[in-house]
């Protein structure tokens, strides 16, 4: 009688350890996935920070001193980025190193189209479609927010001088923070 | 008799053991759903197009350098709109009319794709003084859902709206 007492007592405590641990491991899943989940978010958080500020960059920098077009193009130009300018911040991009916390800032012309992608340097300045401003290579950049700007330059025809305008992207590329 | 009550008591256990059970998989569905849910919102952003960049096109465009040239030199968009108005002539005898509507037709073209599987479905551009219509260029689908944003030159105004 004692015995089975006994034996039916260390069954409970069996069974109690038993739930305990299956409490314990269901309860550890549910923070394993609540964890995951709240990572996810926080990583997903950081990229929309990162997507905002190119998204700002995007609309601020055209009319930045180093991009916008001033009265040189006539006045109250808005989204207007200088071409003659910007060739020669980009000789000296190294100077504007960490300027912009972007991964990297591109002008893309779309109209006049030009066959292909032709990367702009001094030498072919006139047919060109694709001015590469700055690049930050230690980014791991995963996405762009983009902007229409006219990109104006000072051109001659028949020895006569005017002013240029096309029709161009302003292409900011971000990074994730991870 | 005490076999009948002992078996009830255990049936009555069995019960409250299987209520509990039901209980802790309707909480643990209920925060499934509820996570499920969060995820999928935060999936939906991104598909329509942004109102800045529909701002900023018009902003480009209408300084953009036409091949039609006056007595003064080459005509941008936002100069050749009212030569159009006023139906003149480019030197090369072209009607400013044909070159504003050809130039605005590529430039629309080349930046708003409006293809399958893009967040563009169609497009709108119309240049219009108060008495009259002066160039509409329409392509694609025309939805409720659209971003708008219009420029005044002076008595003339020139509308896009781009549908997703």
């Amino acid at each position: 009688m004692g015995v089975s007492k006994f034996r039916k007592a260390q069954l409970k405590i069996q069974q109690m350890a038993f739930m305990l641990i299956a409490i314990t491991i269901f309860f550890a899943l549910v923070g394993l996935f609540f964890i995951s989940f709240k990572v996810n978010e926080l990583k997903n958080q950081a990229t929309n920070i990162e997507e905002k500020n190119a998204m700002m960059i995007a609309t601020r920098v055209a009319d930045s001193p180093e991009f916008s077009c001033g009265d040189s193009f006539g006045p109250g130009m808005t989204s207007c980025v200088d071409s003659d300018k910007i060739m020669m911040l980009k000789e000296g991009i190294e100077k504007y190193k960490g300027f912009w916390q972007v991964a990297d800032i591109e002008l893309r012309k779309i109209y006049p189209k030009l066959g292909g992608d032709k990367k702009c340097t001094m030498n072919n300045y006139h047919d060109c479609n694709v001015i590469e401003v700055y690049k930050n290579p230690s980014l791991n950049r995963i996405g762009d927010y983009s902007t229409f700007v006219s990109l104006c330059k000072k051109d001659s025809f028949e020895g006569v001088g005017y002013d240029k305008c096309e029709i161009a992207k302003l292409i900011i590329g971000y990074a994730s923070r991870s | 008799m005490v076999k009948m009550e002992k078996t009830n008591k255990n049936h009555k256990k069995g019960q409250e053991e299987i209520v509990g059970f039901a209980l802790i998989i309707i909480i643990v569905a209920v925060i499934m759903l509820i996570f499920v849910s969060f995820a999928i919102r935060n999936k939906d952003k991104g598909k329509t197009v942004e109102s800045y960049k529909v701002e900023s096109f018009i902003q480009a465009f209408l300084p953009y350098t036409t091949d039609c040239r006056n007595e003064h030199g080459f005509l941008s968009i936002k100069e050749i709109i009212p030569s159009c108005e006023r139906e003149d002539d480019c030197l090369d005898n072209r009607k400013s009319c044909d070159v504003l509507e050809s130039n605005l037709k590529e430039i629309v073209k080349e930046s708003w794709e409006v293809k399958e599987g893009s967040s563009i479905v169609g497009y709108e551009i119309i240049v219009y003084s108060e008495s009259k219509e002066i160039l509409n260029v329409k392509e694609g689908n025309i939805t409720n859902i659209y971003q708008a944003a219009t420029q005044n030159l002076s008595d003339l105004y020139v509308g896009l709206k781009v549908y997703s």
